[in-house]
């Protein structure tokens, strides 16, 4: 199912509406001290939005749509700094079981991942945050019987997981993906204390965990284009959060240049504070674009999905996490309170920037990639 | 990737076959070190060529010997153009994309008969906009038309008209009422670069080329005729360039950035040593660069897809026609910057060049310091700050300064 230009357009409106009026800002900050930070009645709700069963296939009861709606969502998500479980679920998610090869897991899970009545995550990132598989932190082992060891860290809503997908390593360094749930034996879950509370990532550790076959998405050993794809997806979800975040920034600092007025005249109308706005519109509308690029990449692979994520996190986490930085100059000294929402929106576009891969990574392997074509 | 791109893949094998057949192979080593009057016989040539094949103005309507192109084919000639590195079509820009689409726009169907068919028979345009105290604030231009009968008497100076030199007609604004609000007293004429009176002297610009002139206006006499629009409403008259016509040159700049620049670059870069000996490409640091102009390159071709698209299915334009011209100009300037830097030493060597547009002299640090002409010139990337501040985000203008 791929939607028309003006579906994707009302789309956006309905998520935009019931974000703003189910996820404000009084209700994301109430679920900044809350352990969980989820608002289960609302997750029920936007379940039955079916967000959650976007990139899921129909046959698995899900809306088989591609990931230009996932994008739409993503942003508006970030547009609210949200704490929801779809970066986890359903990308992440999602995502590994639909790239992997288990028909046994994806019919045991797809239906309720895309229903949103349990929620999935995937460990992709090791004791460092790299997603390199020499770095991966989890080890799995083969001789007698399949066994995990180790840890990942900043694992998206592992806390509130019913399963937990790890990319493992091997002694060779070759990648399995095995899904193992949190209250196995051996599985521990320590919520991470990150200073954006927006989110709730995990540091997950595997001591000795006891892994069926059954619960492989590949064939051991072969799961590096499934972490190339899972990664990818993680990289372009955390940027079209960035975008949708530093979006609603920029809409916030417009509207206060206009407002605030010093020296007689409103602050927008001196030049330095203008091109503050000017350049948060420049950084929104050229990371929008980057982000459409690597949308693109997703939805059609013979552009290379390790190229668009590296595309969309070379620009997009740098320059909207920016953008955020001079929403709170153009602010002054209320962006610097608490009680303005302006430092939620640097944290979070500081975390979107740092995950699935930091900006220079992304940047060398890029010019890697020219350098040998 | 546009979709509605696909459909059009017999036009781009067409454009393709003709570039493989008319571009010449030299032309580059030719034309290097060119001085003016060598690059005007060079490019009438390239014009000619094509003129024959229908690529001249492929933006203007048939009915005026234009190609009557759609936005989309004229994507496609861009990037095939870019694609094969053909000569840019720089002798005929003024005339092509400035002084027609204006008498298109505002002439009277008696205009369009007496100018449109030279512009397409390769009658050379300049533009007297810019004056020595009237750069960023075009509206306070000075030069002052007195009506006279029939004709208007003009005396003035006007700088910053490109190859002034070669043109036979020149697009002008003049004051013709000094009482007004400055952007009310404005008048557009069409003027005879032959008329008595006009000294035209070429500036020499930082790399040492001259392609720009200062054009000095004594008592110059322009028929009434040839006034496009009405007395004193000229400033109207220079905001009807379409948008649209833009995004797609700007996507033939953006694809030579990309190959010429940020491509070129990385070519560059696997000669270049660094200080112990080493390849530059080898440098972390370098891919790193490399690779954050590639993404910067490939965002703004997005940007311009989204813009064409935009333009074809909504009908219009969105926040991203704002950002383009200034996305381009920096980054532009940045990977010439980055060029220069990597190159170290190596890249200082003065040599026989192209005329450039930032991206196509073939020596890195000519390239650079022109790049100025896209930060400067059309709107220096401040004043376009400012529009994206006031009409965008609807901040307050500047107030005007005191006694202005």
């Amino acid at each position: 199912m791929h939607l028309s230009d003006e579906e994707r357009d009302e789309l956006r409106d309905s998520a935009r509406k019931f974000l703003d009026n189910e996820l404000g800002s009084g209700r994301v900050r109430s679920l900044l001290d809350d352990p969980d930070g989820l608002d289960r009645t609302a997750w029920a709700t936007i379940a039955g939005l079916g967000w959650a069963a976007i990139l899921v296939p129909e046959e698995h009861g899900g809306m088989g749509a591609s990931w230009a709606e996932m994008a739409v969502i993503l942003h508006e998500v970030g547009r609210r700094v949200a704490p929801l479980p779809l970066l986890s679920s359903a990308v992440l998610g999602v995502e590994a079981l639909v790239g992997g090869s288990s028909d046994t897991l994806r019919a045991a899970w797809l239906p309720d991942v895309a229903a949103g009545e349990r929620i999935l995550t995937v460990a992709a990132m090791g004791p460092t945050g790299s997603v390199v598989a020499s770095e991966l932190g989890a080890v799995l082992t083969t001789s007698g019987g399949l066994r995990l060891n180790g840890s990942a860290r900043f694992v998206p809503d592992a806390h509130i997981a019913d399963g937990i997908i790890v990319a493992a390593r091997d002694a060779q360094g070759a990648m399995s993906y095995v899904l193992v749930e949190p209250s196995a034996a051996g599985v521990s879950v320590e919520v991470e204390q990150t200073v954006d509370q927006t989110r709730r990532l995990a540091w997950v550790r595997f001591d000795d965990v006891a892994v069926s076959e059954s619960a492989l998405l590949v064939e051991p050993g072969t799961a590096d284009a499934l972490h190339a794809r899972v990664t990818a997806a993680g990289a372009v979800a955390v940027c079209a959060d960035a975008v949708g975040a530093a979006e609603q920034m920029l809409f916030t600092s417009s509207k206060y240049a206009v407002e605030r007025h010093q020296f007689g005249r409103p602050i927008g109308s001196f030049q330095a504070v203008k091109h503050h706005c000017a350049n948060m519109l420049i950084a929104v509308e050229a990371s929008r674009a980057a982000v459409a690029f690597a949308v693109d990449g997703l939805d059609d692979p013979s552009i290379g999905v390790a190229e668009a994520a590296a595309v969309a996190k070379s620009f997009v986490g740098p320059a909207c996490a920016d953008a955020c930085q001079l929403a709170v100059q153009v602010h002054g000294g209320i962006g610097f309170t608490w009680e303005h929402d302006a430092h939620l929106y640097l944290k979070r576009t500081k975390l979107d920037e740092s995950l699935y891969g930091s900006t220079a990574w992304h940047r060398r392997r890029l010019g890697r990639q020219i350098l040998a074509g | 990737m546009i979709e509605e791109l696909e459909a059009l893949e017999p036009f781009r094998e067409e454009v393709r076959q003709w570039c493989a057949t008319h571009i010449p192979k030299n032309w580059r080593t030719e034309q290097a070190g060119a001085d003016h009057h060598q690059f005007a016989t060079f490019h009438r040539w390239w014009g000619s060529q094509l003129r024959d094949a229908g690529y001249f103005a492929p933006h203007w309507p048939v009915e005026w010997g234009g190609g009557g192109f759609s936005l989309l084919q004229q994507v496609v000639l861009g990037e095939e153009f870019a694609r094969a590195d053909a000569p840019r079509n720089g002798l005929y820009q003024v005339a092509l994309y400035n002084a027609g689409p204006s008498i298109l726009h505002a002439g009277t169907d008696e205009q369009k008969r007496r100018f449109l068919p030279g512009i397409i028979n390769g009658t050379v345009w300049c533009q007297g906009f810019s004056e020595p105290n009237a750069g960023s604030d075009l509206a306070g231009l000075q030069t002052r038309a007195i009506r006279d009968g029939d004709h208007y008497v003009v005396t003035g100076q006007k700088v910053w008209t490109s190859l002034a030199m070669e043109a036979q007609h020149c697009i002008l604004l003049v004051r013709t009422d000094p009482t007004a609000k400055k952007h009310k007293g404005i008048t557009y004429l069409l003027m005879d670069m032959d008329s008595p009176g006009i000294e035209v002297r070429p500036i020499r610009q930082a790399t040492g080329q001259s392609e720009f002139c200062e054009t000095f206006l004594d008592e110059v006499r322009i028929p009434v005729e040839n006034r496009l629009g009405a007395e004193n409403e000229g400033w109207g008259v220079t905001q009807a360039t379409l948008a649209s016509e833009r995004g797609a040159v700007l996507i033939e700049l953006a694809e030579r950035l990309r190959r010429n620049g940020t491509l070129a670059l990385a070519e560059a870069a696997k000669v270049w040593k660094n200080d112990e000996g080493g390849s530059q490409a080898d440098d972390p640091a370098v891919q790193e660069i490399i690779g954050a102009r590639y993404a910067e390159s490939m965002a703004l071709r997005q940007l311009l897809n989204t813009m064409v698209t935009n333009v074809i299915r909504r009908g219009g334009v969105g926040p991203e026609a704002s950002v383009v011209k200034l996305f381009y100009s920096e980054l532009l300037q940045q990977v010439m910057k980055d060029a220069v830097s990597i190159g170290g030493p190596a890249a200082q060597n003065a040599q026989p060049s192209l005329m450039s547009a930032g991206w196509e002299s073939g020596v890195w640090l000519y390239d650079y310091i022109n790049a100025f002409g896209w930060t400067i010139g059309g709107g220096t990337s401040e004043i376009m700050r400012n529009i994206i501040g006031e009409r965008v985000l609807g901040l307050p203008r500047d107030p005007e300064p005191k006694g202005a």
